[in-house]
Order: structure tokens, then sequence, then C-alpha cells
């Protein structure tokens, strides 16, 4: 068995630590002696995604996001479309979360066209969103308790027909205001939660590598693993948020 | 009245100085706190009559500030500094109020003073600075200063505030080099030229022309988004440094031989710190005496026994051990420390402390975004330690980076850290962060025989 990554954007999408994700689908594929390739596609690339089974996009500076916008018109968006409704595994966070959505109203009141793969908006705030926080998958994620560290202006409402990827138990997600967290469409999974999200929360890791896997060859085990480590880590931050 | 503002504001900070020193505390943020809660124009008041130059930028700062003052005690020149580290509003407020009587007369005609890049606009508009020195700009705390281009305009706003300072950019760094467009300012800019580190980086914090938006591309590349830069749509490109480095051999005691075409002349001198980013910090030290018109034979001679500063590449010993301690704040500067650390051979044992205080930045996820993988390319360390409010994401970290977790010993007091240094029987490699580096110095340097770091 193997999977092919598609790193997207890692040239303007790379905010605090978003390399950590790829770097722990590879290492827990290559722990179960999965096969894993991973692929950069930079801004101009010319590939139509055909060839991959899983795709991550991180988050991004505000200047940069702008010079990306003319890249996804360009015929990327259409891709990632495709993609995902081909139920191919979406890992977006933060900036790249945002990007599937309708639109962007910046703070000042400039509206941004995004891709409209999903039927969500997100308005800007210079009132920003920061911190450590948590929030529950939904049944079909696993349902676990997911860690980790939101940093984002925008404040993202999705439209009726989606379903988020959690529900807050601290701290803000999507908006701060319906308790909502993400978004969960087919394989595609989306969140705020930037930087490493994967190596704190092995659980979620595995769930996105098994759904890859099952669209890919059907079926997938996932041998159990020692996740000592990655337990402490959570326990630290599920002791300081209260939640255990 | 401004007067007796200025009375009431120094002998409030006067007493919270002594209050805290007589419950044996350092600190020097509450004392110009209180200082600029009588009297918000203060430092403005106190800056007359001083020349200053300022240090900011996101790595360097302090050991650059270092560089100047002991240039400074070479030449016997009087003059005051920010020294303990103290680099926010109130900390440099503190600093001009020690130097100036109780009716805000200064004592010393010089500052040296070391600014945080947030404080800077604030600090810039109050002093007037005769130089600002700007190092370079990464990627730093984001949960603190935002996007790193949000950190240069903070920079850019500052300097519109102080048009008659003149300006040491990194000419190979893009992001600080645009700080030279379009301002009245005089403009001086170091850099390395005809040095590369080699590698292209896997993460460019600057990757995009502020013109225009395109893709710079780079002619040689010195470290991280260093190096030769241009901008293939727009000719924006890396303006020729006027202090330039051009060779730099590697001297036997860990240190370098550099030569420097400067605008009188091609010098050389001898650094006594070691890599290659403290050559880096010697020539932003250099272009600023020499703006600052400092007798630079002295200057030169002084970088050839000028040490480290607090835990910037400081060494200890601790009982029978020898303590390398490396800070680490973003994933630039620690790129530079693993490299540093790679490069030390035989037995050693690194110890890795994080902490997420407010002074560090409350978000760790940069450590994802080090090169930890290529400690761990080419060998495995029998040991290693890891500390700090967040210990175990250092762990983490180190896992998937390649170290067997099985050899990672967490510390849970900086007295176990203490404890195992004492008896590691091999050199021991420190990578703190910022408030993690406050304790674990602490705690070593008291074993080691050393001062309180106020002292």
């Amino acid at each position: 068995m193997e999977l092919n990554i598609c790193h997207l954007y890692p040239d303007v999408l790379n905010l605090y630590g978003d390399r950590g994700n790829i770097a722990c689908m590879k290492k827990r594929l290559e722990w179960r002696g999965i096969g894993c390739a991973v692929t950069e596609l930079p801004l101009g690339a010319k590939d139509d995604l055909a060839g991959y089974d899983l795709f991550f996009i991180g988050g991004g500076q505000d200047f940069e996001q702008t010079v990306l916008l003319a890249d996804l018109r360009a015929g990327r968006a259409e891709n990632i479309r495709a993609a995902a409704e081909d139920g191919k595994t979406l890992l977006c966070i933060c900036g790249g979360y945002q990007l599937l959505g309708n639109g962007y109203r910046t703070a000042a009141g400039q509206w941004c066209d995004y891709t409209g793969i999903l039927d969500f908006t997100t308005e800007g705030s210079y009132d920003r969103l920061i911190g450590n926080y948590a929030y529950r998958l939904g049944e079909a994620s696993g349902g676990g308790i997911v860690i980790g560290f939101e940093n984002h202006g925008g404040r993202t409402r999705l439209g009726a027909s989606l379903t988020p990827l959690g529900t807050v138990l601290r701290g803000h997600g999507n908006n701060g205001e319906d308790g909502t967290e993400g978004v969960r469409y087919k394989n595609v999974y989306g969140t705020y939660s930037h930087g490493p999200l994967l190596p704190k929360n092995p659980a979620l890791c595995d769930e996105i590598l098994r759904g890859a896997l099952c669209r890919k060859y059907g079926t997938a085990e996932l041998a159990p693993l020692d996740d000592a480590a990655e337990e402490a880590a959570r326990q630290v931050m599920l002791t300081r948020l209260h939640i255990l | 009245m401004k007067k007796l503002r200025v009375f009431f504001a120094c002998v409030t900070s006067r007493l919270a100085r002594l209050a805290l020193r007589l419950l044996g505390r350092g600190g020097t943020a509450l004392p110009g706190k209180a200082a600029l809660r009588v009297y918000p124009g203060l430092m403005r008041e106190l800056g007359c009559g001083v020349e200053t130059v300022i240090i900011t930028g996101t790595n360097g700062k302090t050991t650059t500030a270092g560089m100047l003052r002991h240039m400074l005690d070479k030449a016997g020149t009087p003059y005051f500094s920010n020294r303990s580290g103290a680099n926010l509003t109130s900390g440099i407020t503190a600093e001009f109020i020690e130097n100036a009587n109780l009716l805000g007369k200064p004592k010393k005609p010089l500052a040296v003073i070391e600014c945080d890049e947030g404080n800077f606009p604030a600090v810039a508009a109050a002093l007037q600075p005769r130089a600002v020195i700007v190092t370079n700009l990464f990627r730093d705390q984001l949960d603190r200063y935002g996007e790193v281009t949000h950190t240069r305009d903070l920079i850019a706003s500052g300097i519109q505030k102080a048009p008659g300072a003149a300006l040491c950019l990194n000419a190979d760094c893009s992001l600080t080099a645009s700080l030279g467009w379009d301002v009245p300012n005089e403009t001086v800019y170091f850099g390395l030229e005809n040095i590369s580190g080699g590698a292209v980086p896997s993460v460019s914090d600057a990757p995009h022309c502020l013109r225009c938006g395109a893709r710079y591309a780079y002619r040689r590349y010195t470290f991280a988004h260093l190096g030769d830069w241009y901008c293939p749509a727009c000719g924006a490109q890396r303006p020729a440094p006027d202090m330039a480095v051009e060779s730099v051999e590697a001297l036997p005691g860990g240190g370098s031989a550099v030569t420097m075409k400067t605008p009188e002349g091609t010098v050389s001198f001898d650094l006594a710190l070691p890599a290659l980013y403290n050559v880096c910090n010697a020539a932003a030290a250099l272009t600023a005496a020499r703006t600052m018109g400092w007798d630079m034979d002295i200057c030169r001679a002084a970088l050839a026994d000028f040490g480290a500063v607090f835990g910037r590449m400081e060494q200890l010993t601790v009982g029978e051990t020898s303590v390398r301690i490396v800070l680490v704040k973003n994933p630039a500067g620690c790129d530079r420390a693993l490299e540093f650390l790679a490069s030390q051979s035989g037995n050693i044992l690194p110890i890795f402390c994080l902490n997420d205080n407010a002074a560090d930045g409350t978000d760790v996820s940069w450590i994802w975004d080090a090169d930890y993988e290529n400690l761990f390319a080419a060998r495995k360390y029998e040991a290693i330690g890891v500390y700090g409010v967040r210990a175990q994401d250092m762990r983490l970290r180190l896992k998937y980076a390649g170290a067997d977790d099985a050899s990672i010993t967490v510390y849970d007091t900086a007295d176990d850290l203490a404890a195992a240094v004492q008896k590691a029987g091999k050199p021991v490699v420190l990578l703190p962060n910022y408030t993690s580096m406050l304790t674990v110095r602490d705690k070593l340097s008291a074993l080691a025989g050393g001062g309180r770091f106020w002292e």
C-alpha cells in the first residue's frame, strides 16, 4: 500500500509548523510499512492533481494570500474541487481552510472571491482569536478531542448544508459564537487548528490516513502504534484547559 | 510643570526599583511602567541630550548591542545601555531614568539601546536616535507580532517618526533592506559578499517581492531567506552593501578571521564568537560604529575578545561539565543553533528547553518549522534531555525528527536538569527558549559561581 500526498502551495501557505502535519502523516505511514510519497506543488506548478490521494493546504500570511488567488483562478480551484467531489482526502488549515469557501470580507469591508468549493463565508476582524483551544470531533470524524492552537482574524460561518468538523470545548473555533469548529465534507477536513495539528492528535491523523487508504484500496487496517509521547503531550494541554 | 512631572516620575521609578532590590528581585520593567504611569511623555524628555543607537530586528539584537558596548568599553567612552535584555518601552524608560538626575538631566550622553520590534515605533519616536540597526527579520512569535510583513511595517512606521536616524540595514534580508526604500533617512547597508551557506531553505519567510508580489530569485543563498535576492519581474534587488564581508576563515578556537570592504578600504579583523550569523552581527555593529563616528581601529580590535552575552553561545563550567547555552526563539535562529550542535563532534548531551510564557510567545508550533531532522540524519544521541512547560511538545518534535523516544529524558524541574548536567560526564549543549533560558541559566550559573543576571 502507498499514499501519494500532495502539499499544495508550500511556498506561500506554510505558516507556523504546517510541515509538522506532513512529517506526522509520513512517519505514521512509514512506521506501519506503508509507502508514502510527498510532492510539493508551489504556485504556478503544472499538474492536474489527478495522481494524488491526499492533499494538504496550510495557512499563510495575508500578503501572500493575495498572490495565491490568481493561481487558484487559473485552474487550480477546479482541480481541487474535482478532487474533493471525487472523495479524495483534503486537510486544509486556517488560510487553506478559508480558501475552500465562497470568499472573505476583510475587516475594511473589501470582498475577495475564493474558490467556492464549499458553501461558507469568512468575515475579517481586527480582533484576532488567539490561543490554545480544544474541540470534540463529530461522530463521522471519530468523536475524539482535538487540541490545538488557533490564531485567526477571520470569522467563518458555514452554510446550512455543511457539517462542522467538531464542537468547541475551549477557545473560539469558527467564529467564537456558534460553537462550531472547522468543516467536514466527504473526505475534506477544514480547521483553524494551525501548525502541527496531527502530531498531538494521532487519532485524527490515523482517521485521515484510513480514509485516504480506504478510498484507494477499498479497506484499510492501521496497526496500533506506541503513542506514549503523543499522549503525554496531549495530557499537558488537556489538564491546562481543564478538560480532563 | 513638565519638570515637576519628570521629577515625580523619576522618584516613583527609583522607589519601585529600590523596593524590588530590597525584595531581592531584579527586573526593570516595573519601575519603568510606574514612571510612565506618572508621566507618559517621560522618555522623550529624558532622551533629549542623549545620542542614541537603537538595535532592533528579529535575531542578533542582544549580541550586536553587546558588541557595541564592548567597543565603547575598549575605547573608554562613557555610555549607558539596557543590558539585562529589558527591551520593551518600560525597561528602556527605566534605563533612561537611571541615567538622569531627578530633574531629568542626563548623566551620560550616549546610549546603546536594544529595542523589541513591537515597541520600536514608540521608542524611536521618543528617542530620535542618531542611528538605527535592523539586524534581520524572520518569523517570530506570531501570536504577539502577527505576520512578519506586519513586523516590517511596524519598524517602517517607527523609522518614519525618526527622519534624523541613519539606518544601518541588512542588505541580505529582503524584508530589512526594503526599509531603506523611499525614505529620507541616511541609509547604510551591510551584508555578506561571495559567502554562501549552500542549501536552499525549505521554508522561506519572505518568498515574494514587497513591491510587485512576484517570487524573488536568488543569485546566492547565505542562510534562511538571506542572500543575494532580486525580483525578476520588477527589478527590485539587494542593494550593494557599503560594508561588505568578503571572506570568513575559521579560526582554531571556533571564531572567524574576517575581511570586509568598507568605503574607507578593505579591512580585516578577528571575531571570537563562532558561527556565520555572528559575522553578520559584527558587520551590523561595525556599520553602526562607523555611522556614529567611533574609532574604527578600536572597534574592530574589540571583536577579537568579545565573549558571549547572556545565553547567546555562552559557556559555563558546572562541576566537571562544560555547558554551552544557545538561546533559540524562532525557526531561523533555531536552525543556526542546530547547525552548531550538529557540528560538535564527540559525545554530547543536548538539552532542549521550551516554555510558552508571554515573553516566549504562547504558540510553540514554530518548533515544527525548525530542521531538527538534520540532527538525527547522521547520528543518534545516547541521551537527550527536555525541560520546560512544553517539554512534552519538545519530546514529540524530537520523536518525529528521528530521535529514539526511549533516549529522551523529561526533566520536571530545573533542579533535575541541573543535577543531570552535573553528572553528565560529557559536554552539554543547551538550546532553551527565552524564559526557560532565564530559569535554567540562573540555576546553572549559581552552581558555576556566577551572579544573577541583573547584577
